[in-house]
């Protein structure tokens, strides 16, 4: 063969395999039952196909879609994106890792001493969510939850009734695990992955800090001489674990400072839980997760003693309680880093407490359904990245517990986002009835629950990160008299 | 519909090439697929595609029909003002409003318009046609469906390149397809979807963490960050604009249109009217034909040259958006061409390169800030801050992880903005002329490289949310 004619022969085998790709392509489009409708790498609902609109397609709508829905549901989606994030991973030395926009953190004021007590007065300036003429819940009693379209995600929830524990195999069916759970009050801006574990940026935000105070001290106003109102601030995994160095860097505040801060706000009628210090003092312990924004149980523990200290009450100690291990947790902080491989090599272990009294509990889930549940679920067979709901059944609106070998006959209620789910453990032999609520999904009223079940504590746990204007609307909107 | 999408890829593109090939009506077939394509983007804007066509199609026939000059050149100022207030119309409306509200404080409302898309394009080919019959460069098209083949053609119909209808005018009715052409139209094709897929997105991402998009937040960035911001939005719009080019002229190539390169390495410029011969091309083209000379050129003085040139420049640069940031980013371009034309007209030496190719870049690099950003304030606080005015740390560490986590990515695309890889595989094959195992190699690595880049491409498409090409909103 001479030059020419390989030369031409090179031309058309080039051709026919652009040819090839082209309509290997096409065809592998083509085989609908391929495509797939969830994407679990992303934790989503994939686009769906349009339905067909003389006017969509007039304004160019239809098309938009059906291109999206041509990409987003292309066969093999899931391998293709994680070739890329492997093709990616050669883009440069990636040890460390930022994902998420930069926000610049207020300058946290110095602590002076004074009490500001006038909050209260200025109330007004601060606007209840968006609906100011809210219908006043009175019915607080058995049906608590109202259905809030917003937050009960079609694809979240199965129905399920309360037995599930042995038969929790598939975790999509498990009322306790909801997809939303990360963008439900707990959105993270930035999430700094090193070598060791991940973060989660913390910035201190001056106006959510001040209306967080304003808010608690409602509550204690409300119910000065009814009950103990209790606020726990908990320190998230970078406040603990960044260096100052390294802090100033990436532009995170200080914890320890920003909570004394809203510490100095509280009023005298709080009882403020300062745990800053027990937690840090434990550091070099396993308190925080690698790959996940939660504490441990071990860390909810120090963080449950110095409660205990406060109330002036003796702690159990973790000896005594029942230990269970389930290994191979991958969390919020892996979804959201894009899979980092540097944490998938750093899987998370959960070991949990049982408590003594009882482990069951009740809870009516955001669909309004009521659940019997363990308070400390067997979890080995869940989702990786689902496995934090083995405490008191993961987020829900409203649950009890009681604990009729209590040597009390007192009753708390915790108000909480999910860090309080791995305390409230340990504090189910201190107490005859425990009342959980999360504020994120919760419709009722907590003053007139308090004082309908003649509750004689109030325990607000809250990590760093939801110190957040959502956060305060939403205690102001179940507190309000 | 853009070129970079998994929709065009794998079912546009396949179909419309196989109905193509095994048409005979092989001009329908184009036509009918660039109004699918052009459909895409709604069908409610088609009809301003079609009516300014059809505009052009009675302009040029009845220019043609007469044959006093008085009347060829009423009736083209009759379509060319038609064409022109159309484009005005839906481009530049509002923008004439906010500077109406800016000046009397009157209570002037901006009105609800949707730029169609490509109309920058189109129009501007358009009125090369009818240029063109006027001045007798080329014969009138007597059927319209031609002239609209020639308007909407989904190759460069919605970002360019602005091909003159006297290039193609016998590509109508007669081309060839060869063996060389759809190879060389696959390798742009191919070239060109990498270049945008896997480049310019991930710049564009690279630039947008880096760069500010408000006032607020300017304080989060670093000194660093922002110096590296610009650069990387420098390599993304050319990634981005000359990889659109290269896929339209692939994917002219393919059925036998051959357009004329719309860039050239434009990096490598050693001064700013040589970059402005390697940029966007076409457009600095239709600028010189259709206004420079026309206006008088260099021909009448040096005064009225200067005019001529901060005319052209200003409406270069306002025909890239709507707003005042590129008008000055055209004037901008201006100074540096007049001074070049005063000062540096004789050849500069050898050491004199490296110098002006430096001094070119630079100047490029800070048009660039310019150009993104229509907030002029927010652009001066920006460059104030770039050198040291606004207080920001030198590097934090989300600009240092970025760089050490895409290090080897920047070589490559700075390297990729040079000409060098086309270089080397020329220089290869010229090696592989004397040595068959060299031109075995080459020829094995030029075959594999097309599934390679299409993989690649289809990788990074199938979960970036980040697509559309900056030059579509023109």
């Amino acid at each position: 063969m001479d030059q020419r004619e390989k030369w031409k022969l090179f031309q058309k085998i080039r051709i026919v395999v652009f040819f090839v790709c082209l309509f290997g392509g096409m065809l592998l489009g083509a085989i609908y039952v391929l495509r797939p409708n969830f994407s679990k790498v992303e934790n989503r609902k994939l686009e769906e196909f349009p339905s067909f609109q003389i006017a969509k397609l007039w304004s160019g709508e239809y098309f938009d879609k059906l291109t999206t829905w041509y990409a987003d549901t292309y066969p093999f989606r899931e391998k293709l994106l994680t070739l890329n994030d492997t093709l990616e991973e050669g883009y440069g030395l990636q040890e460390e890792q930022i994902t998420g926009d930069a926000i610049l953190a207020d300058e946290i004021p110095t602590v002076d001493g004074e009490w500001i007590d006038n909050v209260e007065v200025e109330e007004k300036e601060e606007s209840v969510g968006e609906d100011p003429v809210e219908k006043e819940e009175e019915s607080v009693g058995e049906s608590p939850v109202e259905k809030e379209e917003d937050l009960i995600e079609e694809e979240s929830i199965e129905k399920e009734d309360g037995t599930g524990e042995g038969d929790a195999t598939e975790k999509v069916e498990d009322p306790t695990i909801s997809k939303k759970d990360i963008t439900a009050g707990e959105t993270f801006g930035s999430v700094y992955v090193t070598k060791e574990r991940a973060f989660s940026l913390y910035y201190f935000s001056l106006k959510s800090a001040n209306n967080y105070a304003k808010a608690i001290n409602s509550v204690a106003k409300q119910l000065d001489g009814v009950a103990t109102v209790y606020d726990l601030l908990a320190p998230t995994s970078v406040g603990i674990y960044l260096d100052e160095e390294k802090s100033k860097l990436v532009g995170t505040s200080n914890q320890k400072d920003a909570f004394s801060y809203i510490y100095s706000k509280l009023s005298k009628k709080v009882v403020p839980v300062d745990v800053y210090d027990a937690i840090k003092e434990h550091a070099d312990e396993y308190i925080y997760f690698r790959t996940d924004h939660h504490w441990t149980a071990l860390g909810a523990y120090y963080a449950y003693e110095k409660f205990c200290e406060d109330k002036g009450i003796q702690p159990n100690t973790l000896d005594q309680f029942e230990k269970h291990k389930y290994k191979n947790f991958l969390g919020s902080y892996y979804a959201a880093s894009n899979q980092s491989k540097i944490l998938k090599k750093k899987k998370d272990t959960i070991e949990t407490y049982v408590p003594m009294g009882t482990n069951t509990m009740k809870f009516i889930d955001r669909n309004g359904e009521e659940h019997t549940w363990p308070i400390v679920n067997d979890v080995s067979k869940y989702a990786n990245n689902a496995k934090y709901s083995t405490f008191a059944a993961g987020d829900n609106p409203y649950a009890t517990i009681t604990n009729s070998k209590s040597k009390t006959k007192d009753s708390c209620i915790v108000i909480k986002e999910s860090y309080g789910n791995a305390m409230i453990p340990f504090l189910v032999d201190h107490y005859r009835k425990i009342y959980i609520i999360d504020y994120r999904y919760y419709e009722g009223n907590i003053i007139s629950l308090v004082k309908k079940k003649k509750i004689k504590d109030v325990i607000f746990i809250n990590n760093a990160e939801a110190i957040n204007n959502q956060v305060v609307d939403r205690i102001k909107k179940i507190s309000k008299k | 519909m853009v070129f970079s999408s998994l929709i065009f890829m794998f079912l546009f593109l396949p179909l419309s090439l196989i109905a193509y090939y095994f048409s005979r009506n092989k001009n329908w077939v184009l036509l009918i697929s660039s109004l699918i394509f052009y459909s895409f983007g709604g069908l409610k804007l088609i009809y301003v595609l079609i009516g300014m066509t059809v505009i052009s199609y009675i302009g040029g026939l009845l220019i043609d029909a007469s044959h006093r000059r008085p009347i060829r050149r009423m009736w083209l100022w009759g379509t060319v003002t038609l064409l022109l207030m159309i484009l005005v119309f839906f481009k530049y409306t509002n923008f004439f409003i906010d500077l109406l509200r800016n000046l009397t404080k009157g209570d002037f409302q901006r009105i609800d318009l949707v730029l169609p898309i490509g109309i920058s394009f189109y129009t501007f080919q358009l009125l090369s046609y009818v240029v063109d019959v006027y001045r007798e460069d080329c014969e009138v098209q007597e059927s319209f469906p031609k002239l609209l083949l020639y308007a909407s053609l989904f190759h460069q119909c919605i970002a360019g390149p602005i091909v003159r209808y006297q290039e193609i005018a016998r590509q109508i009715d007669n081309r060839m397809v060869t063996t060389e052409m759809v190879n060389q139209g696959i390798t742009r094709f191919s070239v060109g979807l990498a270049k945008k897929a896997v480049f310019a997105n991930h710049l564009a991402a690279l630039a947008d963490t880096l760069l500010p998009d408000k006032l607020e937040n300017l304080s989060t960035s670093s000194v660093t960050g922002l110096w590296f911001g610009v650069l990387f939005y420098m390599l993304q719009i050319y990634m981005d604009f000359s990889a659109y080019s290269d896929m339209a002229i692939g994917l002219g190539k393919m059925v036998g249109f051959t357009y004329r390169e719309n860039f050239r390495y434009p990096y490598m410029a050693k001064s700013i009217s040589e970059f402005w011969r390697r940029w966007h091309i076409s457009l600095g083209s239709f600028f010189r034909d259709y206004v420079y000379i026309p206006l008088g050129g260099n021909r009448l003085g040096l005064g009225r040259t200067i005019l001529n040139l901060i005319i052209v420049w200003a409406l270069t640069g306002f025909w890239h958006g709507a707003a005042v940031n590129y008008i000055l980013w055209g004037l901008y371009f201006c100074v540096f061409i007049i001074v070049e034309k005063i000062f540096f007209s004789k050849r500069v030496s050898k050491r004199g390169k490296g110098i002006s190719h430096i001094y070119t870049l630079v100047v490029v690099y800070f048009g660039w800030l310019l150009f993104r950003y229509t907030d002029l304030n927010l652009m001066l606080q920006i460059g104030k801050s770039m050198f040291g005015a606004g207080n920001l740390v030198g590097i934090d560490l989300r600009t240092m992880l970025l760089l050490k986590n895409n290090c080897f990515f920047i070589i490559a695309a700075i390297v990729g903005s040079t000409g060098l890889i086309r270089f080397i595989n020329e220089w290869l094959i010229e090696w592989g002329i004397r040595h068959r195992w060299v031109m075995n190699l080459v020829m094995i690595a030029n075959v594999a490289v097309i599934p390679i880049l299409l993989l690649l491409s289809v990788m990074s498409l199938v979960g970036n949310s980040y697509n559309p090409f900056i030059y579509y909103q023109f």
